[in-house]
């Protein structure tokens, strides 16, 4: 248990490396100055000079990388290329609503999902069927789309819920948790319905193994097969899953935040794509990296949790 | 008499715990030969290393110990081309008849695969010696245009045994090649086996657990547990006069289908018990 | 039984040649004669020549302004209706679709051309090669995919062909280990093993036997991947990222639309629309190739599918059946117990009138090969009959209830506490993510109730009782944590727990080595002899039968053939079935001598004759034997056998014994 987890940290190190590094190696791919490129053609030799210095764009890309990495263990990730900003304060003050519209979407999903799943197992037929459209619907249905029809229906028709924008917690609760619904609702809708399809195909999977009919045959209540011993063992791929859902579900964050207009990391980091900001993506990828770190790290917990296999070595 | 045709001497594989956990000597000093002809049993519990001896003499894992002789030839390490030409001479029959042949390809592909490799033949002359393979092993040319999922466990063994036998081979491995089959498939193959072995005077090195079956098969048998041989002799001798406690605490569990012998075992073991006791 | 044995019905020698299947060919078809394949091929296909034909197909210019027309519905001039500019929405999404399809391909292409071989190579050779390309693979699985994109974004200026490639490169993770998992499958099987043995070369080897299996999962995970990058490239379109605007991806026209949601919801209609129908068509190609690939495999089907009468359905019991008598005192009296499954060829008959019956302290075997119905029998007993099938006629009384006929709740009450079951493979029947002491512990409250404490103290006498020498040590081990001749050991503890008068167990010992069987079969008896229960063993192997068994039924093609006390079956067996499964006993080969054999297999359910069942490999066989269901003869003292020539065979048993 213990190496495991030490593995996956050993296996984040290069991860974080890697992705941070990407933007260095990309960067002195492009053909000539890359200084040049992201000013534009109107840009004065000046200004070309003043930021190839910034970005150390005159350097070998060794020294460009070690010169930001040593910043960044000092808890400077520089400053914005467009206001001249520090990227760290930026990104505090953006990592926590990107942080909470993950993490509610993620709950969310799992309860309904997992309750779902576990409910359309023991009852087959239109239900099942019901599920499985609804999973590929949800995989197929673009997020930002979806969140345009419940913004179009909630927001739009019946003036139910704000369309667009954010209250923080300690202004308003109650506007802070309106604000909110939609954007977890788009998010989630997704996820909710391939967690209700794992989790029901890997009961179904289980309630078919040898052990559960030996558990049946030595009359093991039902609600126990079902609910302690099923429910615990398909619980082990479940959880691979969410994991593998929350990496994919930081794409649709980014839309997801950019469309209800949420002051959060998505709607930074896609500003500073489009204003070739690089510090600031930086020090977006270097959060959103770390976060992926930790879910991963908390998934590979609660595997070993759930397995006893893996919790021996 | 003749010289041996497969000599294994001292034959040590050892494999790996997982990372960081040391080793463990799957064989461990295995020796024994096979005469041209001849069929020698090697028997043993799981865990005994009897796969793994055959999956080294197959080239299939590497010895990290010992030696490999096949007709006066050291194969011990050998490997790419060499073990390639050697493979003509050397077979195997497993014992999975349904993960044996290739689901996905026609008996006939499976059967010419070797003789793709081995002789420079015509597409006509390929189609013959498959068909006369397939009677051989009691099935019909015509079967193969089939895929294996037309056929049962045995005829699959049967088609296993087909292909192992299209290049002529003087040494034959049958790993465990009967015991997923049922009783009276089980004693088809074993028929066609001894039948085979005859006419084409085919030496076998013949797998199993199950005793009964070796004793059967074989002229000679190796008792094999933890890696190590405890005893060999003729199957007679195994048989009949088991000198090593394990070859007859082996023979001893076996349950025999005479229900008289088997209580008077049940009576002796129980007298033993008691006056170990006392 | 597997269902190949059930789809091989015919014997070799009487197969007329056929010609060869072409499994390519027959893949295409059973992927369009699926309603989902046919739809998502001929949509997709559709979608792609209409956007590669735009130039001829689109109805108007898709720049051409036309400001007296702006933000309409769907008309008969446009059939989509016109966007913020009045532009027709219909060309624009035709035009439109050719830099989204293209970018798809372009992403896909850079995952298969990295993502296939690195697989292909790290399941096949493993070693070295595996432990890099897995752990570089669990590496990118790991990194999120829009940081990356968007970075590539901003470096290169919003180039599209930038961010697909780069979302190729962040595929090829995943598609790689699904290839490494195929082709690791794949180099397991004992084929590639023998093609090794046969000289084939690592390259031929590849060629001809991993990449042809690897194809499907890869083909099946591109079609998901191909509707994933549409998703991603629109997600990007939608943010305006990645395209300019006169040219824009299907997610722009959606980014356009939602300027003027409230003035004309319609306008994110078509564009949205095509985004999820186009994926809806990947994801339902992806679900039909893995479906064509796994083809007619799909066999058994659930309890409940509506089907057929079988070909054959047998009419009730055959006339002139001198069913055995029941014993005294009788712990369970099944009579003529007739179970069916739902096969692919409809309701088909496994066990055909099967009546038996077992006293208290007794054994009973049923002994025959597989496809003979002792499993489907014994589990019927219990009511958990494999593959959802049901009891068609009989009874099973046990102490004044028919279990054949009884509700759920009481079957339920009745298992573990009056009958208990022991299966095949211990190691599968134990709970694998709870301690061994938590399961007998829930055991025994389950069936005795009371407190923790006091299941404890009974899980360790079970223990103790079932000759476990470290109770304690046991009970705080998982499953995966002991041995399989341990683990059978608990898991008759388990069964114990209830203290059941009926033990039934499936080939107790089959999965153990001999030297572990000789001590379960030992355990068996003693607990019997302690706690006075009736058994009823089923096996195949005639050993275990002599070794523990005081009475044998001897079942063949779902019907019982023979019953006999033990010693009369061994020594004077009275069907030509019993003899000569005896005689294929390796056991009792004479030295020197050929094995006598039974010819030919067992038949499948579905192709059992009307006659005798066994007729086709009998060495007695007359014209009577095929003409008429053979019913059971009294043959002597408590002894019955299904043949007409049971005088003719006890001569020949008699000779030889």
């Amino acid at each position: 248990m213990i190496r495991m987890v030490a593995g996956r940290l050993a296996l984040s190190i290069p991860l974080v490396l890697i992705v941070t590094a990407v933007v260095f190696v990309l960067m002195n791919a492009l053909p000539g100055n890359a200084a040049s490129a992201i000013l534009g053609t109107n840009a004065t030799p000046e200004a070309i000079e003043s930021l190839t210095r910034e970005l150390g764009l005159d350097q070998p890309v060794w020294a460009q990388y070690w010169t930001w990495l040593s910043g960044v263990l000092q808890g400077d990730l520089g400053v914005s290329i467009f206001n001249n900003e520090p990227v760290t304060d930026l990104v505090n003050a953006r990592f926590g609503v990107t942080l909470l519209l993950l993490v509610g979407a993620l709950g969310v999903a799992i309860v309904a999902g997992v309750s779902v799943g576990v409910l359309t197992a023991r009852r087959q037929g239109w239900v099942s069927r019901v599920i499985d459209v609804l999973a590929i619907a949800g995989f197929a249905v673009p997020a930002f789309w979806l969140a345009l029809l419940l913004i179009y229906l909630f927001a739009v028709q019946l003036a139910l819920l704000p369309a667009t924008g954010y209250v923080p917690f300690l202004d308003d609760p109650l506007e802070w948790y309106y604000s909110l619904v939609l954007p977890v609702l788009a998010l989630a809708a997704g996820m909710i319905t391939s967690l209700a399809k794992q989790t029901r195909d890997s009961m179904l999977e289980v309630l078919a193994s040898p052990y559960v009919t030996a558990l049946r045959a030595n009359g093991i209540r039902e609600r126990s097969v079902v609910f302690k011993h099923a429910l615990r063992n398909a619980a082990i791929p479940i959880v691979t899953v969410v994991g593998v859902l929350f990496v994919g579900s930081l794409t649709g964050a980014v839309v997801i935040e950019s469309i209800f207009v949420l002051p959060g990391l998505g709607t930074t980091v896609v500003t500073a794509t489009a204003q070739r900001d690089i510090p600031v993506i930086l020090g977006a990828a270097l959060y959103l990296t770390l976060l992926v770190v930790a879910i991963n790290i908390l998934t590979d917990l609660a595997y070993g949790w759930l397995n006893p296999k893996v919790r021996a070595r | 008499m003749t010289p041996a045709l497969l000599s294994v001497d001292d034959l040590r594989v050892e494999f790996s715990r997982g990372f960081g956990k040391g080793r463990f000597a799957a064989v461990d000093g295995v020796s024994f030969e096979v005469h041209p002809g001849e069929t020698v049993g090697l028997v043993g519990e799981s865990g005994s290393g009897k796969s793994t001896t055959g999956n080294a003499v197959l080239g299939l894992v590497r010895p990290t110990g010992g030696t490999v002789t096949f007709d006066g030839q050291d194969i011990t390490h050998l490997t790419g081309r060499p073990r390639r030409t050697l493979s003509a001479h050397l077979q195997v029959v497993f014992q999975d008849p349904y993960s044996s042949l290739n689901p996905s390809r026609t008996i006939a592909q499976t059967l010419a695969e070797p003789l793709l490799v081995h002789r420079d033949l015509k597409p006509v002359e390929i189609r013959r010696a498959v068909g006369e393979m397939l009677e051989r092993v009691g099935l019909t040319p015509a079967d193969a245009n089939r895929h294996p999922a037309a056929f049962s466990g045995g005829q699959r063994q049967r088609i296993a045994i087909a292909r192992a036998l299209m290049l002529l081979p003087k040494l034959v491995i049958c790993d465990e090649a009967v015991s997923a089959l049922d009783l009276s498939t089980q004693a088809q193959v074993l028929n066609l086996l001894r039948d085979l072995q005859r006419d084409m005077d085919l030496a076998l090195l013949f797998i199993s657990h199950d005793l009964a079956v070796v004793r059967y098969m074989s002229h000679r048998i190796v008792v094999l547990q933890g890696g190590k041989v405890m005893e060999q002799g003729t199957a007679h001798q195994i048989y009949t006069a088991p000198e090593h406690q394990y070859t007859r605490k082996l023979l001893d569990a076996s349950p025999v289908p005479e229900p008289a012998k088997q209580a008077a075992r049940r009576l002796r073991r129980e007298a033993e018990a008691l006056g170990m006791g006392a | 039984m597997t269902l190949d044995s059930l789809s091989r019905t015919d014997s070799p020698t009487t197969t007329p040649p056929r010609r060869p299947d072409r499994p390519r060919r027959a893949f295409a078809r059973r992927l369009l004669r699926s309603g989902s394949g046919a739809f998502s091929v001929s949509l997709l296909v559709l979608l792609v020549l209409a956007c590669a034909g735009a130039a001829w197909l689109a109805p108007y210019d898709p720049l051409q302004n036309d400001l007296a027309h702006v933000l309409e519905g769907p008309s008969a001039a446009h059939l989509l209706g016109t966007d913020t500019v009045g532009r027709d929405v219909l060309s624009r999404l035709l035009f439109v679709g050719q830099p989204t399809f293209l970018g798809v391909a372009e992403a896909l292409a850079v995952a298969l051309l990295i993502g296939v071989p690195a697989g292909t190579v790290a399941g096949y050779f493993g070693g070295w090669f595996d432990a890099v390309i897995s752990r570089v693979a669990d590496i990118g699985m790991a990194i999120p995919a829009i940081v990356v994109l968007l970075m590539a974004l901003a470096v290169f200026g919003q180039n599209q062909h930038a961010a697909m490639i780069t979302l190729g490169v962040l595929f090829t993770p995943g598609l790689t280990r699904v290839a490494r998992a195929a082709a690791l499958a794949t180099r397991n099987e004992l084929y590639v093993a023998a093609a090794r043995v046969a000289g084939l070369g690592h390259i031929r080897v590849m060629v001809r036997h991993i990449l042809p299996r690897i194809t499907n999962p890869i083909v099946v995970r591109s079609a998901l991947l191909a509707g994933t990058a549409l998703l991603v490239q629109s997600g990007l379109g939608f943010l305006g990222l990645g395209v300019s605007p006169p040219a824009p991806t299907w997610g722009g026209m959606v980014s356009e639309g939602s300027t003027v949601l409230q003035e004309q919801p319609w306008l994110i209609v078509p564009s949205g629309g095509v985004i999820a129908v186009t994926v809806l068509a990947f994801i339902l190609l992806g679900d039909a190739l893995r479906d064509a690939a796994q083809g007619g495999r799909s066999g058994l089907g659930t309890a409940g599918r509506r089907l057929g009468a079988a070909p054959q359905t047998v009419a009730g019991t055959v006339a002139g059946e001198a069913a055995p008598e029941p014993v005294p005192n009788a712990v369970l009296e099944v009579r003529d117990l007739t179970v069916e499954l739902p096969l692919a060829a409809g309701w088909t008959t496994v066990v055909d009138g099967v009546s038996f019956s077992v006293g208290p302290g007794e054994t009973l075997a049923l002994v025959g090969e597989s496809g003979c119905g002792k499993t489907v029998t014994a589990l019927s007993v219990l009511g958990l009959i494999p593959g959802g099938g049901r009891i068609a006629r009989g009874s099973v009384d046990f102490g004044g209830t028919d279990l054949a006929t009884a509700d759920p709740s009481r079957l339920a009450a009745l298992r573990g506490s009056e009958i208990a079951f022991i299966s095949q493979e211990p190691m599968v029947s134990l709970d694998p993510s709870f301690t061994v002491g938590n399961q007998l512990v829930e055991s025994i409250r389950t069936h005795e109730g009371g407190s923790t404490a006091a299941a404890r103290i009974r899980m360790i006498e079970l223990l103790t009782l079932v000759g476990l020498p470290e109770p304690e040590a046991v009970a705080a081990k998982y499953p995966h944590q002991i041995s399989g001749g341990m683990a059978q050991r608990v898991v008759i503890a388990r069964a114990l727990a209830g203290r059941p008068s009926l033990l039934i167990a499936d080939e107790p010992t089959t999965a153990l080595d001999a030297t572990v069987q000789a001590g379960i079969l030992e355990l068996l008896r003693s607990l019997q002899r302690e706690l006075g229960m009736a058994m009823i063993l089923v096996t195949h192997d005639w050993g275990v039968v002599a070794d523990i068994a005081t009475r044998a039924v001897v079942m063949y093609a779902g019907q019982a053939v023979e019953y006999a006390a033990v010693e009369d079956v061994f020594t004077r067996p009275a069907h030509p079935y019993t003899f000569g499964l005896l005689q294929a006993d390796p056991h009792l080969a004479v030295e020197g001598q050929r094995i006598r054999t039974i010819e030919g297999t067992v038949p499948p359910p579905p192709s059992w004759p009307v006659g005798c069942r066994f007729a086709g490999r009998c060495f007695l066989r007359t014209d009577a034997c095929d003409a008429s269901p053979i019913p059971l003869t009294v043959t002597g003292d408590a002894r019955r056998a299904r043949c007409l020539h049971t005088d003719r065979i006890l001569q020949t048993t008699g000779a030889i014994s």
